[in-house]
Formats: structure tokens, sequence, C-alpha cells
């Protein structure tokens, strides 16, 4: 150890104890910070969302011919299948076209019902890739739910 | 030559650089970064293209994560499905809840179990997904 006059410690106070804190910090920061950007959807529960079974399915693909209020409305049925292949109206439809498929779909028509029926081993990635094209299409009345056996391999 | 005296003065000032850069990559990381929630359990978030950055979530009780085998942890605090919905129904507050789920979870889990968060008093559901624009 080399001890210095202690007048000329005086002077200037150490970095020493600054630096190791300054250094604690970057590392945390450098640790604790991500920099992939992370999105969110809303997902509509308090509506027909997430129900077992949804009035508006009538296990056809789509044609309207329920006695609903707004039958005229042709409701747009997307299915997930298990190997995470999605289908708009039964037209099999590429991931990266899931987009420009749905906004087609929906025509300008916003309250049109869409109806995701998803196959019970479809994965979520599926299901958030669907979510996300309608939320920026727009589309208001979204149904989530799983579909039955036949619905799956239409 | 006397070199000890030059020593004394020159340590202390040498140091003021590399201060300054370290000082600039803090910044730079406390900026540039986000800090992410602790996860009790890796989830690979779904890819998508979302609209909306996700609410900065403070309160307890407010990020639900679900592992692709469908484990359940609330705030980091691993739990099963009944301990997740008596949480839930006890905790106040606006009835919202961020949704950090892993891309491979299956509908069979996830569907089923949104049905049962709504019914737990989950009044706005989050889905977080990882922003692939």
């Amino acid at each position: 150890m080399r001890f210095e006059p202690s007048s000329r410690k005086r002077r200037r106070p150490t970095l020493t104890p600054l630096i190791d804190v300054v250094f604690l910090l970057l590392v945390f920061f450098m640790l604790a910070t991500s920099f992939g950007s992370e999105a969110s959807l809303r997902l509509q529960v308090g509506a027909p969302t997430a129900a077992s079974r949804l009035p508006g399915d009538t296990g056809d693909t789509g044609n309207g011919s329920d006695a609903a209020p707004d039958a005229k409305r042709e409701t747009i049925r997307i299915t997930l299948s298990a190997d995470g292949r999605i289908r708009v109206n039964g037209e099999s439809v590429r991931e990266g076209e899931v987009s420009g498929a749905i906004l087609r779909a929906l025509a300008d028509e916003r309250e049109r019902p869409v109806r995701v029926l998803a196959d019970d081993a479809s994965p979520l990635q599926a299901i958030a890739t669907v979510l996300a094209a309608l939320e920026r299409a727009g589309a208001e009345d979204v149904g989530l739910a799983l579909a039955t056996p036949t619905e799956a391999h239409e | 030559m006397n070199f000890a005296s030059q020593k004394q003065r020159r340590p202390v000032e040498n140091v003021v650089p590399l201060i300054n850069i370290v000082f600039l990559l803090l910044i730079f990381f406390m900026l540039a970064g986000s800090l992410r929630p602790v996860e009790p359990f890796a989830v690979e978030l779904p890819k998508a293209a979302g609209e909306r950055e996700p609410a900065e979530r403070g309160a307890e009780g407010s990020v639900l994560f679900v592992a692709a085998n469908g484990e359940l942890a609330l705030d980091g605090q691993r739990l099963d499905e009944a301990a997740l919905l008596a949480a839930l129904a006890a905790r106040s507050g606006d009835g919202s809840l961020q949704l950090r789920a892993d891309a491979r979870v299956p509908a069979r889990r996830f569907l089923p179990l949104l049905g049962r968060l709504r019914d737990a008093g989950v009044a706005e559901l989050e889905l977080v997904v990882a922003d692939d624009r």
C-alpha cells in the first residue's frame, strides 16, 4: 500500500466507490432490460368470447341462415387447425397473408360478426396471429371458441 | 528521473473519461431498454403485430403467466388454477389482468381458462405478444 500525504488526499474526493456503484447500476440495467419490443392485444372477455358455443354458429360455412337479428350479415368463420394452420371462410391462408384475407372478408363492414374456431390442439401463436389481424382490421364483433371435431375438419 | 511525484498526480484524473463512458452506457440502458417482469418459468410470447404498448403493471395480482405445459403463475408465484381463481376473486382493483402466455399453449387449455377468468371477475384481459413488425 502506498500512503499519500493527507493534504494531497483531501484535495479530491475518491471516486472509486462512485465508480463501483455506477458499474453496479450499469450491470443491473444491462441484465434487467429487454430490447425486444412488446405489444398487447385486447381479449374481449365480457362479450361472447370464450363461450363454449356461440349462437351464431350453425355449423355451416357462414351463409347467415340463422335467425339472429343481423342475419343478413355473413358471419366470417376463421378456423385454426391443430398444426397452427389458419383458414378464413374455409380457405387455407398462409401466415403472412392472414391480415389481407381478413380485410377482404370483412369488406369494410367492421361490425360483421367474426367467429374464430380453434382446434383443441391449436397453439396460442395461431390465436394471437388471428387476433392481431382482426384488431388491425378493426373487427368489432369477435367470438373465440373451441371448435367441435366436425367443425375442425370442415 | 522522478516518477513518483508524477504518479501521484495522475491516477485520479485518468478515471474521469471512464466514468463519463460508464454513465453514458448507464443512461443508454436506462432509456433504451424496458424492465421486464421476473418470469417464474420460461415463457416464449407469441409473435404478432400488435398496435398498443402493453400497460405498465405495478399493482399486485395483475400479471398472469401461462407456461407451455399449462402451468400458471400470478406475479411470479406459481399456483394451481383453483388458487389462482380464488386470488383473482379476492383482489381489489379495476379487474384488469395482463396475460403473458407461451406461444405453444394449446387452445383446449387457453380458451377454457379465459372463461374461468371472466367468471372470477376479470373484466379486461390484455394478451402480451412479442411485436414482430
